[in-house]
């Protein structure tokens, strides 16, 4: 009877981009098939290639730095390799970063498969100065290695050879123990200390290096990463931004705001009166509408000039420094190095940030961190601070506005240590251990790609927001509560919101804003932060009683605090900015934390929150109208 | 943690980026950053973007204006 003769199976093994598929492509040529691998949606191509006269089937297994994998292509390289039906895997090590391409190979070899090596990229690395030497190689592992170049076909014909023969007599790598499994972390990290320990040992002999070169980033961290300078420099950096927002965007936001309010609201006005349009649709229009509208407008300069700053931060590499100085700082304090990432996050915005906090290992950590988040001060409020800094402080509303962000850091900390010496006293601290990238120029095409999507889209999505809520406060505003007045025409007091915002405002005295306008704005605030000076826009707006109607928001609202104060207006909108950074999160972050740790949690930390920011605004007010 | 794993990962909890631990310990770049590689795969390091990608500003409007989003 005559006997099915099997083909020999080889697996392609290499990291990405180290030329793999060329060679692949180089080897078996039109001999190729996609399949997608067993149980999956990942393609893998396998060709037939010619070995000492027999076929052969080559497997192109998906790039991967590691064989414990991220994603599902790595997962298929990884099983591919513990898969005992194969007979071979030829290992691409790339010439120009042979330690990761070894660490691989030695993986490989632990899992139990016959290795041969090939070595690419042998051009590129003496270009570089380094001087890869095949048969050192060689000797070193115990294994063959094989130079070969897949664009030339350079070394096919002497790795077809090696790989012939290690088909009759499989190599095993020297050093390495085959069938090295590990079943738990510390095994696993175990043997990865093991294998870079061999890998090291491997490049010491075979792989000669010149002296490492001090370079820009080294000597750029030297400084933004010392432990004396990195937390001041940082602080500088930070309100260089300020500066140059408050300084830019504040004058394009007031212009804004003063066509839309201006021009365009008297032409929309006009328009209706032409066509006789009931005064309640005017009214709906101008007030409600068009102001909605020219409130988003006017954030526009201001988000566009922040996510510039921000974006360019974060593409040089600065912004990953910022988490390693301020990790140093909590970890002082106490607490935990990790949770930096997500409080970075959330001085963009607080519902990712909680999100973020996936990135940390245990559940009470992920607690604390998330019950911080809302200290942060997200870029919704600075809109707010910038038009209170603007009105009040012109001459220093950047270090204003810095000053609010070093105050948001402030109560990071202090509720931070409060919460660890109390309620989550076994939060352990870890440190955060971070991969820093290089520093780079941002890319200017990349950057402005990003500032565009970013604007476009808060545009889009919060301007919805905010049209709808101030629709929406209009409404309320129409209808009456008491007076008898007719649907949408009523004094201000005597409608729905009017009563809501009046009831309110007492309470605000001790901050020196007994205000119904600035009450109604921060019970609106609770919606979403962006929609606070909406709101003030548009209850002046509406406001039979405010004297000047061309007078602009800030100087409606400068009057309006001078009166609550008793004169003591600069004090009363420092604690009107205090008590806007931290007196509760917005809808969307408390239904996130909700989600994430449950109402208990979510009620303890918004009341505790809302009595600090109250007593921190009060104190403010009460000092400051003393000095 | 010992050997040049745990050498590697002393530098990183100093600060240092995989290039100046390189440098620092007088090993290639490659190795470095295949131990700051590995040992985000085993979750001891996390990457500088660990934390950002958790939104998409475009479907999201809680998220549509954070700077720090993936855009």
């Amino acid at each position: 009877m005559k006997q099915a003769v099997r083909t020999a199976s080889v697996l392609l093994v290499g990291n990405p981009n180290v030329g793999k598929s060329t060679l692949f492509n180089a080897l078996t040529r039109s001999r190729q098939r996609v399949v997608n691998a067993p149980g999956t949606t990942v393609a893998l191509t396998s060709g037939s290639w010619s070995v000492g006269g027999n076929a052969v089937s080559l497997v192109d297994l998906p790039g991967t730095y590691s064989l414990i994998s991220r994603s599902p292509d790595e997962q298929v390289a990884a099983d591919a390799v513990e898969d005992s039906s194969h007979d071979l895997a030829v290992v691409v090590l790339d010439a120009t970063a042979l330690s990761r391409s070894l660490y691989l190979l030695g993986q490989v070899a632990a899992a139990g498969q016959p290795v041969v090596a090939a070595l690419t990229m042998v051009d590129l690395a003496q270009a570089r100065g380094l001087r890869p030497d095949a048969a050192a190689l060689s000797a070193s592992l115990g294994v063959p290695v094989v130079e070969v170049n897949g664009r030339t076909g350079h070394g096919s014909t002497a790795l077809e050879l090696a790989v012939a023969a290690a088909l009759v007599e499989p190599p095993t790598v020297r050093g390495i123990e085959p069938d090295l499994h590990a079943a738990t972390l510390p095994d696993t990290l175990a043997c990865a200390q093991h294998l870079f320990d061999w890998v090291e040992s491997v490049t010491d002999a075979a792989v000669p290096t010149g002296e490492p070169r001090l370079t820009a980033s080294d000597r750029l961290d030297s400084v933004l990463l010392n432990p004396w300078l990195g937390l001041p420099s940082f602080l500088v950096v930070v309100w260089a931004v300020f500066q140059l927002t408050t300084a830019v965007a504040g004058p394009l936001m007031d212009a804004a705001a003063r066509l839309v309010g201006g021009p365009v609201a008297t032409a929309v006005s006009s328009a209706f009166g032409a066509i006789n349009a009931p005064g309640w649709i005017v009214s709906f229009a101008v007030d409600g509408v068009l102001a909605g509208v020219g409130t988003v407008l006017s954030f526009v300069p201001l988000m566009a000039i922040m996510f510039t700053a921000v974006g360019a931060l974060e593409g040089s590499g600065y912004l990953a420094r910022v988490a390693v100085v301020a990790d140093r700082s909590m970890r002082a304090l106490g607490l935990d190095g990790r949770a930096m990432l997500p409080l970075i996050v959330g001085f963009g915005c607080n519902v990712p940030a909680l999100s973020a906090t996936a990135v940390l290992p245990h559940a009470r950590q992920r607690l604390l961190t998330g019950l911080l988040v809302p200290l942060t001060s997200c870029t919704a409020r600075l809109a707010a601070y910038l038009m209170l800094a603007h009105t009040f402080f012109p001459s220093q509303a950047g270090t204003v506005v810095f000053a609010m962000y070093v105050g948001s850091a402030v109560l990071v900390i202090g509720w931070g240590l409060i919460a660890r010496r109390t309620v989550l006293r076994d939060v352990v601290p870890e440190p955060l251990i971070i991969a820093l990238p290089d520093y780079q120029s941002p890319h200017a095409r990349s950057l402005g790609m990003s500032v565009w999507t970013r604007v476009s889209s808060f545009v889009r999505k919060a301007g919805t927001i905010i049209v709808l809520v101030v629709i929406a406060l209009w409404v309320l505003q129409a209808i009456p509560v008491r007076g008898g007045h007719p649907l949408a025409d009523v004094p201000i007091e005597d409608s729905a919101y009017g009563a809501v915002a009046h009831t309110a405002a007492p309470g605000l005295t001790p901050m020196g804003l007994n205000d119904w306008k600035i009450a109604s704005a921060l019970v609106t605030g609770v919606a979403a932060k962006e929609v606070v000076i909406a709101a003030l826009a548009q209850s002046y707006a509406v406001d039979d009683a405010a004297a000047d109607a061309d007078a602009t928001l800030g100087q409606h609202l400068r009057a309006t605090v001078t009166q609550t104060s008793g004169g003591h207006a600069s004090a009363a909108a420092l604690a009107l900015m205090i008590f806007t950074l931290s007196y509760v999160p917005c809808m969307a972050t408390l239904a996130e934390q909700r989600r994430l740790y449950g109402w208990r949690w979510t009620a303890l930390a918004a009341g505790a929150q809302f009595t600090g920011a109250y007593l921190m605004a009060t104190a403010v007010f009460q000092l400051g109208r003393l000095l | 943690m010992s050997g040049v794993f745990g050498a590697v990962m002393e530098r990183l909890a100093a600060g240092e980026s995989p290039r100046a631990a390189a440098r620092t310990l007088g090993i290639p770049l490659d190795l470095a950053e295949a131990v700051a590689d590995q040992a985000a795969r085993l979750g001891l390091v996390v990457s500088a973007s660990a934390a950002c990608g958790t939104c998409i500003p475009q479907s999201s409007p809680a998220c549509a204006g954070c700077p720090l989003a993936s855009a």
